[in-house]
């Protein structure tokens, strides 16, 4: 038996369910009907293999799911840590997640759900880190990456480890909900508030019908202005560059070039000398 | 030398360098995203500016004081609100942080402040705004400034009338601060009940004190911290380490240490998230009612002995919080996770259980004290 499932909360519960039913199934998944399609014809031995396709579900069902894979207690560690639902999404959104193994190690949690977080076995442990560094990846991207402002549009290029662009996309288009908002990622444009371009409210679309869009060039002033206003918030007898470090670590001088400069800085401290100090002596 | 006097026309930037400046001490920032930390750790997380830094205030400590002789600038609320809205566009900052010197009356200065706030709410601005308001603030500008700003605030700077009337030597305490408390609670209570079940935006009450610019002990701003939290609903006060002026006359005075201000918002918390009363602080101060550097919860658990160890396992969520180490979200998740039986199980709650172990007993084991060992030595 193959059981097909897509990356998303809803399917992975729903073939969790059935890996708990069917344990010796293979487990096979694709981004959408036609890679599962294609992946079967390789791996299907006849047609007589039984298939169960986990479908996706809407997202009031999914408490539903949760509750027929970990009992009724499945939302009492909500407080405790990010909710169950979440932590499944986090770890589907992970570049280095075996969705196959994580849906047996679902199934294999017995319906425990403090198996997702006690980090006991090697798996949870695994999985567990991996919900940290999502989360923690998706953060960063809020503190750090900076956008491009356009009289129509609003641009962030960022190149973040795990697929969270999509994430970024949306909470960029809440907070401004008055422009649209394009998040690129290599070739791909992730839109927020696409009505105003024509397109849905959240749509995908190749980085090159965003890139004639742009109307104008980056705005190098205005960097000079945060520059210089970075700088009077700084207080000289109080500087703590281990506490500064620590606050914003190296690597997220990746995330822009705005966040490179002010790292820079953290590392360096603010220097009171100019070129007019020489030329004044 | 002022713009003024000078004739000297500064730009944009030199303006705002003057003014942003001049707020760096502030502390304002919300539970939010911080999009940058400075050298010195702090997070950078609203564009922070004075309206003007022409003062008619006489103010002893204060950099910005009239007769004091410095650079003089002003940005007109349009330039405000345009730099927010870049610096926000640009995902830098998630709000606005605005104070200002006195224009001649208290009035004009924050009508400037409510027409910058109303305009970037008209402007459809979501984020954060935070007005420091002039002592004296008529009450009607106050309840327009309810609507569109999340936090606002006249700064109380002292503990008493006559310690304000030292330092602040045009303003009264009483009419001019705490008049202003009171009013500001009002109409954010009215406002609250109006617009109860609605997505409507209704301000809270803060303020500010010096710390060290006159003689007055930890004790006396914590008691007033208490009272103002009680009496005005005072959701946030801060503190502002004092740091000698040049050309002031407290420039002679010794600077604040900084952790004093980091105790007492220490304190503040512990008043606030904590619901500990301002006198068992009592046990905590030195004779001069001062604080001592170190964390004030952990000498209020060390001051009262006879209160530990509480047990994970049967603890109220009040006798939870007074343990070191355990704040109100760890204390609520204990509770929620009965029964508990490993100190690692405590750490993934988020307890800090270096800190809990001398105060805390788990599966009926505690650590052992000294004193409890010479007892059994005996």
């Amino acid at each position: 038996m193959i059981i097909t499932f897509f990356p998303f909360v809803g399917s992975v519960l729903q073939a969790s369910l059935y890996i708990m039913k069917y344990p010796y199934a293979e487990l096979l998944y694709g981004s959408n009907s036609a890679e599962i399609e294609m992946k079967l014809c390789f791996v299907k031995k006849d047609d007589t293999e039984k298939i169960l396709h986990a479908a996706n579900v809407c997202s009031d069902q999914i408490p539903e799911l949760m509750k027929k894979l970990f009992s009724n207690k499945w939302h009492k560690f909500s407080k405790a840590d990010i909710p169950p639902v979440k932590y499944i999404e986090c770890v589907l959104r992970h570049s280095s997640v075996d969705l196959a193994a994580f849906v047996r190690f679902l199934a294999g949690c017995n319906g425990n759900i403090d198996a997702l977080y006690n980090k006991r076995s090697r798996e949870g442990k695994r999985y567990y880190t991996y919900m940290r560094e999502v989360t923690k990846s998706y953060h960063s991207l809020c503190m750090f990456a900076r956008t491009e402002v356009f009289d129509n549009l609003i641009i962030s290029e960022i190149n973040p480890p795990h697929s969270i662009s999509d994430l970024f996309c949306k909470w960029l288009g809440r907070r401004n909900p008055d422009l649209p908002v394009a998040v690129i990622q290599n070739d791909i444009a992730y839109i927020a508030n696409g009505e105003y371009l024509g397109y849905k409210h959240f749509d995908v679309l190749p980085a090159s019908e965003i890139e004639s869009l742009r109307s104008s060039k980056r705005d190098e002033k205005l960097e000079n202005l945060w520059d210089m206003y970075y700088c009077t918030q700084m207080i000289d007898n109080r500087r703590n560059p281990g506490l500064a470090k620590k606050m914003q670590p190296a690597y997220t001088s990746g995330i822009s070039r705005m966040a490179a400069k002010d790292r820079y800085r953290v590392e360096r401290g603010i220097s009171n000398t100019t070129l007019f100090d020489f030329t004044s002596i | 030398m002022s713009e003024r006097f000078s004739g000297h026309h500064f730009s944009l930037t030199e303006r705002m360098k003057y003014l942003s400046s001049g707020t760096k001490y502030d502390s304002c920032n919300q539970s939010a995203i911080c999009h940058a930390f400075g050298p010195d750790g702090r997070c950078i997380q609203l564009y922070k500016t004075l309206l003007t830094n022409y003062c008619s205030g006489e103010c002893t400590y204060c950099p910005n004081r009239c007769e004091r002789d410095v650079t003089r600038v002003s940005l007109s609320p349009d330039e405000i609100t345009k730099i927010t809205w870049s610096f926000y566009r640009k995902n830098a900052i998630e709000g606005l942080f605005l104070s200002s010197g006195v224009i001649g009356e208290p009035e004009i200065t924050s009508q400037k402040q409510l027409e910058v706030a109303t305009l970037l709410r008209q402007q459809g601005f979501k984020g954060y705004i935070h007005l420091r308001l002039m002592p004296g603030t008529p009450k009607y500008i106050l309840d327009q400034i309810a609507e569109v700003a999340n936090k606002f605030g006249v700064n109380a700077e002292t503990t008493n009338k006559s310690n304000y009337s030292e330092i602040c030597p045009n303003f009264d305490y009483q009419n001019d601060v705490l008049q202003r408390l009171h009013w500001t609670d009002r109409i954010i209570r009215k406002k609250r009940k109006e617009f109860r079940g609605t997505n409507r935006l209704v301000g809270a009450n803060d303020t500010q004190f010096v710390v060290g610019a006159v003689n007055e002990p930890d004790s006396e701003i914590v008691n007033t911290v208490s009272e103002f939290m009680k009496k005005y609903s005072l959701r946030r006060p801060y503190f502002m380490s004092f740091d000698p002026v040049p050309d002031t006359p407290l420039s002679e005075n010794r600077p604040s240490p900084l952790w004093r201000e980091q105790r007492l918002y220490q304190v503040s918390y512990l008043l606030k998230e904590y619901g500990i009363k301002a006198d068992d602080f009592d046990v905590v101060y030195d004779e001069h009612g001062f604080l001592s550097n170190s964390d004030p919860k952990l000498e209020l658990a060390k001051a009262n002995r006879d209160m530990f160890p509480v047990d994970i396992n049967s603890a109220s969520f009040s006798d939870l919080i007074r343990v070191p180490g355990i704040g109100p979200i760890s204390a609520d998740r204990i509770l929620r996770s009965r029964p508990l039986f490993e100190e690692k199980e405590l750490t993934r709650m988020g307890v800090v259980v270096g800190r809990a172990r001398p105060f805390i007993c788990i599966n009926g084991k505690s650590q052992a004290s000294l004193s409890d060992f010479l007892e059994a030595c005996s």
